[in-house]
Order: C-alpha cells, then sequence, then structure tokens
C-alpha cells in the first residue's frame, strides 16, 4: 500500500512497494520517500491503477461550500464547439478574439461541472470583473485572493501575481482551475502556478496564445493544447460589432519644440557617438543594462525618457480632447493615455473618474462600479483597463498615444466598444506629429521598471 | 529587501558573485545621515515635497560618483519607515471625489469643460456636503500619492541606515538564490528557532556534522525535481537569524543574468561569513525562554537540589546521521555528559517521530522524562534511561538516574 501525500506543491509518494516510476518521480534524499510535482498527479494515478498498486491517496483538502446554478448562460453556437472540444481531455486553451465572451464559456463549464475552482487572473479589475459575473449567475461561496483580501471559498478568484507566492497553499484545494488570459502563463515564475497544482482540470482562455520567447511549447505540460480555435475573420459582422477609426494630428508648441529637441539631441549624439542605432527591443534592454554602469548612457537614457514624455504629453492634445468631449457629451466615453501624470490631469481638469494603478484599490472598485451603472458616463485610464477587461456600454473611446499605437491594440479596443443603436462605435486617437524618434515599440514591462 | 532591480553586484574570476555592499565609512555615513535628515524634516510636510528635496540630494549625490541605484536603495529603505495619516481620511476623499465625479456626470454630461462648469460642481457639491470650497479642491487632489502628508517617520542614524541597506542588498541577492548552505555555530535554542522558521516557510533541510558545528543544506520541496528560483525570497528572511549566531558562514548558488548568454542565466558562487558582520546591524543574542512551565519549574527546583551537576539549558544540537536533535537540557559532572529531554502531551505523529528520531542515536547519555499518560515506551539502547512523571518532575528521580551514568 502506498500512501500519497500533497506536500508543498508536491506529491509525497510513501510506502514500501519497489516500483520502476516513470521519469517524472524522482527520488528524493531528504526524506528518503518519491516525489513529483502536484500536477502529475494525475498521471501518477493512472500509472498506479496500470500497474495494480493499492494505494491511499490524501492529496485534496477541498473547500466546503455549495454550488448552484441560479442563472444559465446561453450560449452562441461557437462556445458550444468550443466546450464541446474542451470537454474531451477536460485540459486545454480555448482561443477566441477579445468581445467573443470567453467568460461564458468558462462559466458554462463550471456551471455542469460543479467542483471547487480556482479563477487565475492578471489584474484586479479582471478580478472584479468575475467576481461580479459569478455572483450573478451562481449561488456558491466566493473567495478572492489578491490587492489585499486572502480568503479561500469554494469559489476563488486569484490574481497570477498571488497564486504565484501562494501556490503551495492553493495547490491542492481546486478540482478545476481557470487561466484567464493564459499567455502569461508560461513565464519562469507563473508556471509554477500550474506545476504545483494537483487539480486535473484545467482551461487556458486568451485571444492571442503565442508567445515572443516562444514558451507558448509549454501549454500541453501546464494546461493542455489548444483544443479551440476561432479568428477575428471568422467572426467580425456576425457576433463583433464593427468599429471607426478616426486619427488627429497635433504639433508641439515652441516651448515643447524647443525641449523636445534639446533632449533629442543628448540622445542622438550620445547614438551616434557609440554608433548604437535602436531598432529592436533588444537594442533597447542593452541599452538599460548598459545605464546601470555607464553615466553617459544614463543621462542618454533619461532625455529620451523626457523627450517621450513631452510627445506623449503635448498640450495641443488636451486641446483637440476637449474639442472631441464637447461633441460627444453624454456619450460613455473611455479615455486612455500612456502616462498616470496625463490621467491624473485630465482627471483633475474635467472631473472625470481616473483609473490608474496608483488609484486606491477602494476608489478604483468605486469607480468601476460606477462606471458600469452609469453614475459615470466617462473614464481615464493609463492603459490599465488594456487587457481583457469588459468595458460595458462605451461607445467611444479616445486615445492619447504618442506618434501612433500598435494596431493590435486599436484593433482590441476597437472590438470592445459597444455601438449606440444605429452608429458605429469609434475610436479617436491623437498623435504628436514629428516625434517618432523616441516612439520605437518596446515591451511594456521594461518601461514600467525603468520609467514610471 | 529591495526591488530585484536596485541589487547592485560584482562577479570575481567569472565564478563568483558579490553584492556591493556599502562601507561604513565617513562619506557614506554623511550622505546616509543627510538623507535620513529630509525625512525627518518631512513630518508634517507633503509627499510631493520630500520627493523634491530627495531629488535634489540624488542629483548631488550623482556629482560625486555615487550609483543611482545605491542612493534609491536608501531611499527605499526610507519610504517604509513613513508614517500617513490614517485610511480613514483616504475613504472620506473617496466618498467626495465620487460625489464630485457624480455632479459633473449630472449636469454636464461626464465631465467640466469650462472654468465656470467647474466652479457650479464645486459649489453644489460644497452646498451638499456642507464644506466650503477649498476644502473640496484640497480634499479632491488629498488621495493623490504625491498630494498625501507625512505623519511620522521612524529615525535611523545614517551607519544604522548603511547597515540595514548592506542587509537588505544581501537579502536581495538571494531572491535568486538555488540552494542555500548555512555553516553554523550556536545554541539549542538558536537552532531550534531557525529551523522552526526553516519550517514555517516551507523549506526542507539537511543538517551534517561540520568542522565548526552544524552545516545545513537549505532549499526547497520542488528542489528535488528541479533547481528553480521559487525558495530564494524565502532565504533571505532567515538570514537576520543567523547573524547573532557566535559562528556563521553563507554559502549560496546565485542565479543571475550577468554575463551569461542572453535571455540565459548562469550560476555563481557567493560567500560570506561572519568576519564580514560588521556591515550589517547588531542583532541581540535571543533571551531564552522556556517551552513549557513545566521544564521551567524543574530547572529552578534541580538547580537548589544538587551542587555536583551541572544544569544547561538548550545546549548545542546533536547530529546523528541525518538526524538533528536538540535536547531540552544537558547535565554535566566532571567529564560525565548526560541529556535530558522531557516528553510531556503531544500527538501521536509527534510522539512516534520523536521516538525514532531518539533511536538513532548513539554513544550519548540520555534520560527520557515521559508523562505517564503516554503509557509504555520502551528504547532497546543501555545509554538511555526512561523515567516518568506525573504533573511535575521530580528531581530525586533524575538523580537516582544519573548514578547509573556515573558508575
Amino acid at each position: 500500500m502506498l500512501e500519497l501525500k500533497y506536500a508543498g506543491g508536491t506529491i509525497i509518494i510513501k510506502g514500501d512497494i519497489k516500483l520502476n516510476f516513470p521519469d517524472f518521480v524522482h527520488y528524493d534524499p531528504r526524506i528518503d520517500c518519491y516525489r513529483c510535482y502536484a500536477s502529475k498527479f494525475s498521471e501518477l494515478e493512472e500509472f498506479l491503477k496500470k500497474n495494480d498498486v493499492k494505494y491511499d491517496a490524501k492529496v485534496f483538502d477541498l473547500p466546503q461550500g455549495n454550488f448552484e446554478v441560479i442563472k444559465h448562460v446561453s450560449l452562441r453556437d461557437y462556445q458550444y464547439e468550443a466546450i464541446e472540444a474542451w470537454d474531451k481531455e477536460k485540459r486545454g486553451i480555448i482561443v477566441v478574439p477579445t468581445g467573443a465572451g470567453k467568460t461564458y464559456i468558462a462559466l458554462a463549464i463550471m456551471a455542469y461541472l460543479k467542483v471547487p475552482t480556482l479563477i487565475v487572473v492578471p489584474t484586479l479589475e479582471l478580478m472584479e470583473q468575475w467576481y461580479s459575473r459569478i455572483k450573478e449567475h451562481f449561488r456558491t461561496n466566493i473567495g478572492l485572493f489578491g490587492g489585499g483580501s486572502k480568503e479561500i471559498g469554494y469559489v476563488t478568484i486569484i490574481t497570477y501575481d498571488s497564486a504565484y507566492i501562494n501556490a503551495e497553499l492553493i495547490g491542492n484545494k481546486f478540482l478545476f482551475i481557470i487561466f484567464d488570459e493564459v499567455h502569461h502563463l508560461p513565464s519562469e515564475g507563473f508556471r509554477q502556478i500550474a506545476l504545483l497544482s494537483a487539480s486535473p482540470y484545467r482551461l487556458g482562455l486568451t485571444a492571442t496564445p503565442e508567445r515572443e520567447d516562444g514558451l507558448h511549447e509549454l501549454y500541453p505540460e501546464l494546461v493542455g493544447e489548444v483544443v479551440y480555435r476561432k479568428s477575428i475573420s471568422e467572426m467580425t459582422g456576425k457576433y463583433l460589432a464593427p468599429f471607426e477609426i478616426l486619427r488627429y494630428y497635433v504639433s508641439l508648441n515652441d516651448e515643447e519644440k524647443e525641449k523636445y529637441e534639446k533632449y533629442r539631441s543628448i540622445f542622438k549624439k550620445f547614438f551616434e557617438d557609440n554608433g548604437i542605432q535602436i531598432k529592436s527591443l533588444d537594442d533597447f534592454y542593452q541599452m538599460i543594462l548598459r545605464s546601470g554602469k555607464d553615466k553617459k548612457a544614463r543621462e542618454a537614457l533619461l532625455a529620451w525618457n523626457e523627450a517621450r514624455k513631452i510627445a506623449l504629453n503635448a498640450s495641443a492634445k488636451i486641446e483637440v480632447l476637449k474639442e472631441i468631449l464637447q461633441e460627444h457629451r453624454g456619450e460613455r466615453i473611455i479615455i486612455f493615455t500612456e502616462h498616470n501624470k496625463l490621467a491624473r490631469e485630465i482627471s483633475s481638469n474635467f472631473f472625470i473618474p481616473e483609473i490608474t494603478y496608483k488609484t486606491p484599490e477602494k476608489e478604483r472598485i468605486l469607480t468601476m462600479e460606477r462606471f458600469r451603472k452609469g453614475i459615470y458616463n466617462v473614464l481615464v485610464t493609463s492603459k490599465v483597463l488594456e487587457e481583457g477587461v469588459d468595458v460595458p456600454e462605451a461607445n467611444l473611446a479616445i486615445i492619447l498615444s504618442g506618434s501612433g499605437s500598435r494596431r493590435e491594440f486599436m484593433q482590441r479596443l476597437g472590438r470592445i466598444l459597444r455601438p449606440k443603436a444605429n452608429k458605429t462605435a469609434k475610436l479617436y486617437e491623437i498623435v504628436t506629429k514629428g516625434t517618432t524618434e523616441v516612439n520605437v515599440s518596446y515591451r511594456r514591462r521594461i518601461r514600467e521598471e525603468y520609467f514610471d | 529587501m529591495l526591488p530585484s532591480e536596485l541589487l547592485r553586484v560584482k562577479i570575481y574570476n567569472n565564478e563568483y558573485i558579490k553584492p556591493l555592499f556599502a562601507e561604513i565609512k565617513d562619506e557614506n555615513i554623511f550622505l546616509a545621515d543627510s538623507l535620513a535628515k529630509i525625512y525627518e524634516e518631512s513630518i508634517g510636510k507633503t509627499v510631493k515635497n520630500l520627493e523634491e528635496r530627495v531629488r535634489e540630494l540624488e542629483l548631488f549625490a550623482e556629482e560625486y560618483g555615487y550609483d543611482f541605484k545605491f542612493f534609491r536603495g536608501l531611499k527605499t529603505l526610507l519610504d517604509r519607515r513613513l508614517l500617513f495619516e490614517e485610511d480613514i481620511d483616504v475613504i472620506d476623499s473617496i466618498r467626495i471625489r465620487a460625489e464630485i465625479f457624480e455632479t459633473a456626470n449630472k449636469l454636464f454630461g461626464g465631465f467640466v469643460l469650462r472654468e465656470e462648469e467647474k466652479r457650479k460642481v464645486i459649489s453644489e457639491v460644497s452646498k451638499k456636503l456642507n464644506l466650503n470650497q477649498e476644502q473640496v479642491e484640497e480634499i479632491f487632489k488629498s488621495i493623490y500619492e504625491e498630494e498625501k502628508k507625512i505623519k511620522g517617520f521612524e529615525k535611523i542614524s545614517g551607519e544604522e541606515l548603511l547597515k540595514l541597506y548592506n542587509l537588505s542588498l544581501l537579502q536581495t541577492l538571494l531572491f535568486r538564490c538555488k540552494k542555500l548552505f548555512l555553516d553554523v555555530k550556536a545554541t539549542g535554542y538558536e537552532i531550534r528557532r531557525l529551523l522552526w522558521n526553516v519550517k514555517k516557510l516551507g523549506l526542507l533541510y539537511i543538517a551534517e556534522k561540520s568542522f565548526n558545528g552544524i552545516t545545513f543544506t537549505i532549499d526547497g520541496p520542488v528542489s528535488v525535481i528541479k533547481q528553480i528560483e521559487r525558495y530564494g525570497t524565502r532565504m533571505a528572511k532567515i538570514i537576520p537569524l543567523i547573524l547573532p549566531f557566535s559562528y556563521w558562514k553563507i554559502f549560496a548558488y546565485i542565479s543571475s543574468k550577468l554575463r551569461a548568454k542572453k535571455d540565459k542565466s548562469k550560476i555563481y558562487k557567493f560567500v560570506m561569513s561572519k568576519e564580514s558582520e560588521k556591515l550589517f546591524p547588531k542583532y541581540e543574542k535571543l533571551e531564552l525562554e522556556y517551552d513549557s512551565d513545566l521544564e521551567e519549574s524543574f530547572a529552578k527546583r534541580f538547580v537548589t537540589v544538587t551542587g555536583e551537576w551541572k544544569l544547561i539549558r538548550e545546549p548545542e544540537p546533536i547530529i546523528s546521521g541525518k538526524t538533528i536533535f536538540i535536547p531540552d537540557f544537558l547535565l554535566i559532572k566532571d567529564d560525565i555528559k548526560v541529556y535530558l529531554e522531557i516528553i510531556g502531551f503531544w500527538t501521536e505523529d509527534y510522539l512516534k517521530r520523536k521516538i525514532e528520531k531518539i533511536k538513532q542515536l548513539k554513544d550519548i547519555n540520555l534520560i527520557l522524562a515521559i508523562d505517564y499518560s503516554l503509557g509504555d515506551i520502551k528504547i532497546d539502547d543501555p545509554n538511555i534511561v526512561i523515567i516518568k512523571y506525573d504533573k511535575k518532575i521530580s528531581s530525586f528521580d533524575i538523580i537516582k538516574a544519573l548514578r547509573k551514568f556515573e558508575k
């Protein structure tokens, strides 16, 4: 008789039976037992059954509670197809475009599995969104984990950060684990959430599964293969609303131009003196590494950043913004900025509620709730809404950016807009003319670490 | 502990990694003192004001060739010592701000574009909430981090700040530690607390006898499957515990991207011993505390009963094979050493493990005092004497047992 026990994100195998264990099981001299990742629990059980080994598994410690469906989800055809594809293995990733209701797919699965479920989300906004959806459809106790709260419920919603830190604690408490925006999962740290979890049922959701670093090849081990995929072109018209992009160009004023030129010449000179061309993310990364040691490099980098800020925050943009707002008074509008500072300026000048990562949690929750309810019509944010969050009933987005946003972002944003009757949704972009040099695209992560 | 991006290290011989510790010397102390002073003087003022003054000093420090990461490190540590006004004010401001946004929405469809619209909103809100208009405007801004008022600051001297920085830097290095070796000499009580913390943090250890005392090899459950960085932050947390030990040496495998191929990491070694302790804050030796009243009352009575046998509490741990055993007492007379372990009310599992452990001990004289209620326990070892007690341990019984070892 073997005894299987969950310990710190692993399964410990105790007992005297000599077995030729598969490769994923390792001998642990520290405790004189065998051990494997908790995620291998199902595979281990299969192996033991095949070899007719009797065992006693004390792996799960599931939260107590009831789970009752109070409102059924009505599904579209492709959502049914996705669920059928997933249900074969009860593992895998469903890829559908933003706005195609991936949350509903997950809710429908939860409604028939009826087991303790963990939902892993990248942001607090998404956490709040899942919370209200679950409350709407199920009667159960919901635990929130992240952003200050730390409760486990029959259904628990947790951020990737908290799940990483508490992976050992949550690893044996759920039978079903949902990874929202699953493309975050394969990163070096976050993948441990999946590896240290014993949950047999796993679902990944995303619109963009592929990763630049190629780590998407880890999906089969972590959550399962992509089991269903539907592209935007297959859905536009029938399920997704079309939208319109309008671009405004503004110029820097004389003072800004002068400042911009000053900073520009600093970093230009540095680049020329050192034969550096910033063309890719990698060049940029090298530059940042270098700036840690080299004072000149740091100065150049700071100058670049200053120039960038001028381009992004040009005062003429505020004027254009005013004009657009004037035209759309009373409509549902979301304004996006690159920097917190500009979001704040807009908020305090126009009395528009702001959401940035600096906003206190209580105000952020209140603001989102009131926006959803229609007590507020307008919102300004420094892009924290970018990922996954439903922007309910907004029909207009205004982006104040440098010299043009990534097409992909615009597409994504366009799709979350909900047009008013007989009108198409509109997307305005306000861009600064003649400042392209500072707008080499680099990853958001790097920007946050070094500039914000 | 600092954010990883403020870590400063140097690589030696392509093999060793070492943090760039701040030397405890006059000019460094002067800089740290000046910075701490700015914080002290900021009580009652806004964060914005503090940030501006800190920025001025940072520029000055950079002029003098200080690394900005070093300066930011000191700043990070001082920021944590700030106290702000209570949360209750924040909740009030959130409520008042919500009122402002709602009013702007109701009156002007979502936003104010002209000055007179803005005034109208402020006057409506001030009437409704019974505040004057300046108050409303001030509260609107009070939520911003930089407008926050500083209520207090936990003072620190420049020298202490540098030492705290060094400790934090060392801990930050360990964030990316894959395996930690600690070679230590310490009392049973200190080791007990160390191991209790190691366990509580979800780490595992192996203890081995070493030339100086005991070597602990520390990593986590998954480490046997794959060496991962998961346990680094937890390892960092145990460092302050070993600093007061009478001897310590740290050896660690650290993964770093420095001088490594793109997107890859390299493993470096890190070594440091008690000789460097002047770099770090001084931690007081732990006060001994008794595990139970039972032990305390026994120790007090026993000392008065016998002069010949010396009673030592929480002696150095005993290592036997893979087992570490920390007995409650050591009794010494001339060159005879007898350990005393008291077993009271515990769970069955604990008792089983304890007995297993004791059975593994070799060539050690041991008296095992066992509570009556635990029933009969037999250990087949001439060097182990079992006595039973009821409610309190009789000194007489112990002396009787000790006679056996005197022969």
